[in-house]
């Protein structure tokens, strides 16, 4: 029998509509359970490949995994754009665009939908050193959809599961140099990586920065390892510093832990290192300049080729070829006399004003960029540009 | 006749007029400003007739741009009225813009003013804990209660220490950035510096404590103190306390005393302690099980000085076993806790003895 192509057709239209890996999706969240989110900040995002969404809550002291029931695969490689987000944010929440504060941006890689963590908040208390979780918490959080529309996403009643993040820092115990309490930094940046979550901040330990490694689905086990760093441009190892953001990659076979520090050290930990309550140093691969805060670390393909991209508080976007990352000698001595920028080689991009980035789809980069104008505006970059 | 039809007519059409110019002054929006009222905060629209509420309006804090999304919030009908409780409170002095979707009022825009609350009360600071007027020397931290938000950021300004010859206090406390409220910005923890207080720190060294044994001491919290409606307290608040030898024991429940109550009663169980403990922690940290572990559903209540602590069960107690559960992060004045003196140097503490006691059986007959 000839098939009608109008049946290939309705098939190809099926099948492009249905949840990707819908398998591995079930067997993720069949833990989950329909409730209150009960997160005390929205500290950071992350999703999973299967549009599962990951909130770490510093003050909380936990993370939570969503289902934000959002898993209509979205093919398109075309950009996103949207001016003056703070202004639109402004109007939702009944205030100015200086009374609303964006705390951390991530993609659905499976929907495209956008979502923020924001807050209702006084924005002129910003600063070089005042990041978004120092002025206070995120307790909102918002979808923009494909075509520009903001909703909010419910948390009173969702499928979620939640994990502790083990001998997490104690709140009132001390502040930052900041002058926010440690506990902002108990959770700083979180990412999922086959089966396992990743959450770097401060812990409760001698050696306060920790890297927790912990499965998912969550409660089969969590580990955790306090690290070390040698910070070039303060001469010295560190280990009270939290990591700022992490990415977790795999070169020649082995899976690593890249992440950046403030002030900039870029560093490698080997995943096979993170095992229960050790202490490790890690491998400081280039130095990227004092007075600044990384913000986020992800990977796209430029023509077909791997690259590392990094924003940052105060710096322009930082491009990083990972080819270069397993030659680079450990750096382990102070930054000489007029040295400012050291170690793997590094290209800085012609940008400024990016601080949150994820990847788009295949073809773009999102961006949340303060532009000339002053506008805080949602866009894309093409990957073949970056 | 044909004039008097005119003015007739004419009448008519001034009346009708003047009848719609009124029906938009006397506007069918309004904000509830009845405290009381369920529904205060809300803009509510009266007469409503249309159908599903979502549609009856919109509202924006300025006037709607191209592309300006509209305030969220959630809409509800009652009696023919539509209410609209935005997600965030609306901001006192402001004005918001509404837009009808009816029809008969498409293309207006109408602006409502939200007023500085009239009545205001000035802000008043209800408690101060701990509540004894005496202090350890090496008292940690202490909590301001208010009796509404109060305003962030200040806090270091406004509070201060004195002693009995008048003279201030050099920075005594934990100056943090970021202050400690609660969620409600009513409550207010402040640390007095740990780095002066553990012997043997730099600033402890080079400062010495902030507070000295056997001294009299005032905490001023000065009337400047805003609520976040921007009023002042209406006088200068002032806790006189004397200061007693440091603290370094560890609370230690061997020492407490239960007063047990009889079967088939409501009365609390009574705990006495021998010192004042920390009142935050108090409320979380102790509670009452059943021999099989189950919780006793109750309320706690906190006796005079924190040196006491009261148990009801919302049900009379049934004869049996009972354990008092003690949470080991339990703290007394001085930050000591069940599991470590605040003041232990960590090698020291490796070598501490016995695991705290965290239980404390007891029988109702």
């Amino acid at each position: 029998m000839k098939k009608s192509p109008w049946l290939i057709v309705c098939f190809i239209a099926v099948a492009s509509w249905l949840p990707a890996s819908a398998s591995s999706y079930e067997e993720l969240t069949k833990n989950f359970t329909f409730g209150k989110v009960a997160a005390q900040s929205l500290s950071v995002m992350t999703f999973g490949p299967e549009g599962i969404l990951f909130i770490g809550d510093a003050k909380g002291g936990k993370v939570f995994a969503l289902d934000l029931n959002d898993r209509v695969q979205n093919t398109t490689t075309e950009g996103f754009g949207m001016a003056d987000v703070e202004g639109k944010l402004a109007s939702l929440l009944g205030t100015d665009a200086k009374g609303v504060i964006i705390h951390d941006l991530a993609v659905n890689p499976i929907s495209q939908n956008l979502y923020l963590t924001v807050s209702r908040s006084d924005a002129n208390q910003l600063g070089f050193w005042k990041t978004p979780n120092d002025i206070t918490n995120a307790n909102i959080l918002l979808r923009i959809s494909p075509d520009g529309k903001i909703t909010e996403v419910d948390l009173s009643n969702i499928n979620h599961n939640k994990a502790n993040i083990p001998s997490v820092i104690a709140e009132g115990k001390g502040t930052n140099y900041r002058k926010s309490d440690n506990r902002t930094d108990a959770i700083t940046d979180i990412a999922y990586d086959d089966g396992k979550l990743y959450v770097t901040g401060l812990s409760n330990e001698e050696f306060a920065s920790a890297l927790r490694v912990l499965d998912f689905p969550f409660g089969k086990k969590s580990a955790y390892s306090t690290i070390e760093v040698y910070h070039v441009a303060h001469g010295t190892y560190e280990t009270e510093a939290p990591m700022r953001t992490l990415l977790p990659y795999e070169l020649n076979g082995k899976k690593y832990i890249l992440g950046a520090y403030t002030c900039t050290p870029f560093v490698s930990i080997p995943i096979e290192d993170l095992t229960a309550k050790k202490h490790r140093k890690t491998k400081t691969l280039g130095e990227f300049g004092f007075g600044n805060i990384p913000v986020d670390i992800i990977r796209y393909k430029n023509k077909g080729k791997d690259y590392i991209l990094m924003s940052n508080n105060s710096k322009a976007l930082i491009r990083i070829d990972p080819n270069d990352i397993p030659s680079q000698e450990a750096l382990t001595t102070p930054l000489k006399e007029g040295e400012y920028a050291v170690g793997i080689p590094h290209a800085v991009l012609s940008r400024v004003g990016i601080t949150q980035i994820d990847n788009l789809n295949e073809k773009n980069v999102l961006v949340l960029q303060r532009m000339p104008n002053g506008q805080l505006n949602l866009r894309s970059y093409n990957t073949d540009w970056l | 006749m044909e004039s008097k039809w005119s003015l007739f007519f004419f009448l008519l059409i001034l009346q009708n007029t003047a009848v719609v110019v009124k029906a938009q002054k006397t506007s069918r929006f309004q904000l509830v400003s009845e405290e009381n009222d369920p529904y205060f905060g809300t803009i509510k629209l009266t007469n409503y007739t249309g159908e599903a509420e979502e549609k009856a309006f919109l509202v924006f804090p300025r006037p709607p741009q191209q592309g300006d999304p509209a305030m969220l919030g959630t809409f509800e009908t009652k009696d023919s009225s539509v209410y609209f409780r935005p997600r965030f409170p609306f901001m006192q002095g402001r004005t918001y813009w509404i837009k009808p979707r009816l029809a008969m009022e498409e293309d207006s825009l109408i602006t409502l003013n939200i007023p500085q609350k009239s009545k205001l009360k000035a802000p008043r600071l209800t408690k101060i804990y701990p509540s004894s007027d005496y202090w350890p020397a090496n008292q940690l931290k202490f909590y301001l209660h208010f009796d509404q938000p109060m305003e962030l950021g200040k806090a270091m300004e406004y509070i201060e220490i004195v002693d009995e010859q008048g003279k201030k206090v050099e920075a005594p406390f934990l100056d943090m950035g970021q202050e400690l409220w609660d969620v409600n910005q009513e409550q207010l923890t402040i640390w007095f510096d740990p780095g002066r207080i553990k012997t043997g720190l730099i600033p402890n060294r080079q400062y010495g404590p902030p507070l000295l044994e056997g001294r009299q001491y005032q905490l001023r919290i000065s009337r400047k103190f805003r609520s976040i409606t921007g009023l002042e307290m209406e006088k200068d608040s002032i806790k006189h306390f004397e200061t007693q030898p440091n603290d370094r024991k560890q609370p230690d429940p061997a020492t407490w005393e239960l007063t047990i109550p009889r079967a088939n009663t409501q009365t609390p169980l009574m705990v006495q302690f021998p010192e004042s403990l920390d009142y935050a922690l108090l409320k979380t940290a102790i509670w009452v099980e059943e021999n099989q572990g189950n919780k006793v559903a109750g309320r706690v209540t906190i006796g005079e000085n924190e040196a006491s602590y009261y148990y009801l069960p919302i049900t009379t107690w049934k004869a049996g076993k009972y354990r008092l559960h003690i949470a080991t992060d339990l703290e007394d004045l001085a930050g000591n806790n069940l599991e470590r003196s605040f003041d232990t140097a960590l090698a020291q503490e490796a070598t501490s003895l016995k695991p705290p006691q965290t239980e404390i059986e007891f029988v109702i007959q």
